[in-house]
């Protein structure tokens, strides 16, 4: 399975420069989805960097320091502190919930059945099941890992984990219902458990998951962030109060017991002394809403916090001049790529000249730099933090939209607009979130700007809440009789692979296809053939050749452009595993550890 | 004089009740409501639309968002007279809470700002009017002129900055001690702010306080006091003084008033969990209660304030009586 990743090479040769234009950027499964990362913004810590212990390959980032773990290997002790600048919350039920920093925080709390011990391998290991087998393409059979323990709170109190316990868990996912039989919309994950036919006990220690049809998906969905198991008790005690967000709710099987929580972001998380393998560190603390990066760089400076990503590149440079050989860097790219969506099954966008003008004058290359400062790269439909299915950047940039030679596409955009009578479209809107402008503050008018100067109509961009443009997109209000189209941040990428997704949002049997409306039939092949495809390997073929044929298709309603790499520095005396854009910190317990042997330890507040 | 407090207050009512209606309705009216601004930040493209409009009708039912606009106001205007202010649609705590919890760290950064200004604006002030166009009296304007001109927030964080850089001293911010708590802790972190804002709102009082000291020290009886032989020290303190600060009074109370909810920058930019921080989180998130909680609180404590400044006159002035 070991994937030798391009952009992880590409990471290790260079460091970001302002200068280029294609940014680098992080490994393809590097880094935990920090904490507290929410749909848009970036993120910040958990999981990092130089192996600490760990049998993985090194890391994402290129450390400019000494990270390496000492001779003396992995310490316990300690008190880990981060921050971040986004906390947001819908429930605290682990099968109802789509909120990535409540997912993060069930890396710590909760184990799944297996999950992810390395994204840049593309490593599944077991959680709760010690080891898995399948004796058929519709059957998988966990053995129980043994001497796991509930974390010892009421109505739990601490019993030892059941097979019993992992069939509750597919089981309701499966159903997508309430304990009083209420189906309920918030089991996000229903579909994925569509297959499931049948889970049964065959003894205490074994459980076995028969499937109507082959699903080589299942052991990633059991891997995904959110698949974390809670107790059949647990859930019939708080069904009705997990949107109360207390640490009383949360009862997991993890590495750490939260003993503290407020919505703001303050959380303790304290080491599970009966946890079936060694944790590090003893606690971990999170602050709650660093808004302010010249105070979050302050407490970083004064070792107040461990971690720290600096979003300005000229920040980060200083500090890794000004703290030579005491912090190291580490890269990965963030879960939001930046992008829009138009529906393209009905005029103006039904053209293909016209939304391809619009596709090929967006400077995507300009783009990673006003927003990043070099720190990013173009992306295309499979963004890179899922490389191992994507293209790679050097054949992204020979598509139109993506070239160096941004001349040759915007006079060929001009004659693709002119022949279209693109004219006639009058004044064309263009959408930005009021949190993206916030963020980049400009980015609206440097993109009318583009586009108008290019095109010659008027392209005006007008402020948008997420929630009226996600309304919009809904109600196939982008293009459709209308001249407009939005730029923002999508959504998350939550999976290492992208053949699902591929599958229910540009296939046209699928519900999520009519949001973009771009029928592509040799797509609608492709990724039925994907999604039936038990070989890997064959599958990440099928998914670059999808790809290819979506961007000659100007992105077949999500016309991507950019992706964010997320900088983060720490303390040497920090020592951390991999840094992926995905969450991963089910693996800080084992991966993060303090080296009070380092010079840098000292002065940190205790 | 009780019977103008009594009537004041009254008075105050219907100001307090025009200012929750209007934010209720502007808070309401808001495009994306708290349901629909969650879900679509956390994934703008829907995974399955036909889901999602349940999905969101769902968690509005649960929060009671399904409602018409005015049947919500008629029941928050009856928790209102039950002492109820809601509850946070995000923390899901009653939303007085968040204000009771933030209310010390505010309070101790106003109270913080306001003797940072007193005790630079009132000397200034003095001085550079008794010694009116000498060098010192341009000194000292130059300087007020700068702290004014120079941005509070750009000041706090240079401030910050400065002394990380330098290491002077470590600056608490992710622990964030009440002096009744940490003392040293808390002064190391507040007093950075608190220099930052106290500058600006000192400038402005020393200006003020200049220009009535000097009006005051051309009146009559100021001469009069000379021509008695008074001393310097008694004829400035005593004398002019005393008047002068009527004005000034006024524009401290004023200053009082809106630092509770003034500090927003600073507590933004040092992180400090007070009042504008949490009503700024509650704008964000368009937490509606928290939003109309917060107003509502900060609304009675500035009505409040100005009602205290009117009543401190008569202290100062005995020939102001309130009938």
């Amino acid at each position: 399975m070991r994937e030798e990743n391009y952009w992880v090479r590409k990471l290790r040769r260079q460091r970001l420069s302002r200068r280029r234009f294609v940014g680098a950027a992080g490994a393809t499964g590097a880094g935990a989805a920090g904490l507290f990362l929410v749909g848009c913004g970036d993120d910040e810590e958990p999981a990092g960097t130089p192996a600490a212990g760990a049998t993985t390959a090194a890391p994402s980032g290129s450390p400019t320091a000494a990270a390496s773990p000492t001779e003396a290997g992995p310490q316990k002790g300690g008190v880990a502190r981060f921050s971040s600048e986004n906390n947001t919350w819908d429930t605290f039920d682990a099968d109802r919930s789509r909120f990535t920093p409540f997912a993060a925080l069930l890396g710590y709390t909760n184990l799944g059945i297996v999950h992810y011990r390395s994204f840049e391998r593309a490593e599944i290991e077991g959680a709760l099941a010690e080891s898995w087998e399948q004796p058929s393409g519709t059957e998988i059979i966990f053995k129980l890992r043994p001497n796991v323990f509930w974390h010892d709170k009421p109505p739990v109190n601490g019993r030892q984990v059941t097979v019993e316990d992992l069939k509750f868990f597919i089981e309701r996912n499966k159903a997508g219902k309430l304990l009083d039989g209420t189906e309920d919309p918030n089991f996000y994950r229903k579909a994925e458990y569509a297959s499931v036919e049948k889970v049964e006990v065959v003894d205490a220690s074994t459980l076995r998951v028969t499937f109507s049809q082959p699903n080589p998906f299942f052991l990633g969905t059991l891997a995904g962030p959110y698949s974390k198991v809670q107790a059949p008790e647990a859930v019939e005690a708080f069904e009705n109060k997990y949107q109360d967000l207390s640490a009383d709710l949360i009862i997991g099987t993890g590495a750490y017991i939260m003993t503290q929580f407020a919505a703001e972001g303050s959380v303790r998380l304290e080491r599970n002394e009966k946890f079936y393998d060694e944790v590090l560190i003893d606690a971990v603390q999170y602050f709650p809403l660093f808004t302010d990066q010249a105070a979050q760089q302050s407490a970083f400076e004064q070792k107040q916090l461990d971690a720290f990503s600096p979003r300005n590149v000229a920040v980060l440079n200083e500090l890794l001049e000004r703290y030579k050989d005491q912090i190291y860097q580490t890269r990965r790219f963030s879960t939001n790529p930046m992008a829009g969506t138009y529906y393209g099954g009905a005029p103006p966008w039904s053209d293909q000249r016209l939304i391809g003008a619009i596709f090929k004058v967006i400077d995507r290359h300009q783009m990673v730099q006003l927003l990043f400062q070099g720190a990013g790269a173009v992306s295309g439909n499979v963004p890179p933090s899922q490389q191992a299915f994507g293209i790679t950047e050097r054949e992204l940039l020979t598509f139109e939209g993506y070239r160096l030679e941004k001349d040759q596409d915007i006079a060929e955009a001009k004659q693709m607009w002119e022949a279209a009578n693109g004219a006639s479209l009058g004044e064309v809107v263009i959408d930005i979130p009021d949190i993206w402008e916030g963020s980049f503050p400009g980015i609206g008018a440097t993109i009318a700007g583009w586009l108008q100067s290019a095109l010659g109509n008027s392209f005006r961009p007008e402020i948008q809440p997420y929630s009226t443009i996600t309304n919009k997109i809904i109600k196939q209000e982008y293009g459709n009789g209308r001249a407009n189209i939005w730029y923002g941040w999508i959504s998350d990428v939550t999976k290492l692979e992208p053949t699902l997704d591929l599958f229910s949002i540009y296939n046209s049997s699928q519900p999520q296809f009519f949001q973009f409306g771009v029928k592509i039939d040799e797509v609608d092949k492709l990724t039925e053939q994907a999604v039936q495809e038990l070989d890997i390997e064959k599958r990440k073929e099928l998914c670059k050749e999808i790809e290819r044929l979506l961007l000659k298709n100007w992105g077949a309603g999500i016309p991507y452009n950019v992706i964010q790499v997320i900088n983060t520095l720490r303390w040497n005396y920090y020592k951390s595993g991999e840094d992926a854009p995905f969450v991963n910190s089910h693996n800080f317990y084992r991966d993060s550890w303090f080296d009070r042997n380092d010079p840098t330890w000292q002065g940190r507040p205790a | 004089m009780r019977t103008y407090v009594i009537r004041r207050a009254l008075i105050n009512i219907p100001v307090i009740w025009l200012v929750c209606t209007m934010v209720f309705f502007a808070a309401n009216v808001l495009p994306g409501d708290f349901v629909a601004q969650r879900i679509a930040l956390q994934n703008p493209i829907s995974d399955n639309p036909q889901l999602q409009e349940q999905q969101l009708n769902a968690i509005r039912k649960q929060l009671g968002l399904d409602k018409p606009i005015l049947e919500r106001y008629v029941l928050y205007l009856r928790d209102l007279l039950r002492g109820d202010l809601g509850e946070s649609y995000e923390t899901r705590r009653p939303a007085i809470e968040g204000f009771i919890e933030g209310l010390p760290y505010t309070i101790q950064l106003s109270v913080m700002v306001l003797i940072i200004a007193v005790i630079t604006s009132i000397p200034i002030g003095v001085i550079s009017a008794i010694r009116q166009d000498t060098i010192i009296d341009y000194v000292l304007r130059v300087i007020a002129i700068t702290a004014l001109a120079a941005p509070n927030f750009w000041v706090a964080t240079m401030l910050l900055l400065y002394i990380v850089r330098y290491d002077l001293w470590t600056v608490e911010l992710t622990r964030h001690p009440l002096l009744w708590e940490d003392p040293v802790a808390s002064f190391k972190l507040f007093i950075i702010p608190a220099i930052a804002g106290g500058l600006a709102t000192g400038a402005t009082v020393m200006r003020l306080l200049r220009s009535t000291m000097l009006e005051v020290l051309r009146q009559d009886y100021i001469r009069t006091a000379w021509a008695k032989g008074l001393r310097e020290r008694v004829v400035v303190m005593r004398h002019a003084l005393k008047n002068a600060l009527i004005p000034v009074v006024t524009v401290i109370g004023l200053s009082v008033a809106t630092l509770i909810s003034g500090n927003v920058v600073f507590e933004y930019i040092f992180n400090i969990p007070g009042v504008g921080n949490r009503v700024l989180r509650a704008i964000n998130a368009r937490d509606v209660p928290v939003l109309q909680a917060f107003v509502l609180l900060l609304a009675t404590s500035v009505v409040f304030v100005n009602l205290a400044v009117d009543l401190l006159y008569g202290v100062l002035d005995p020939r102001i009586r309130y009938s």
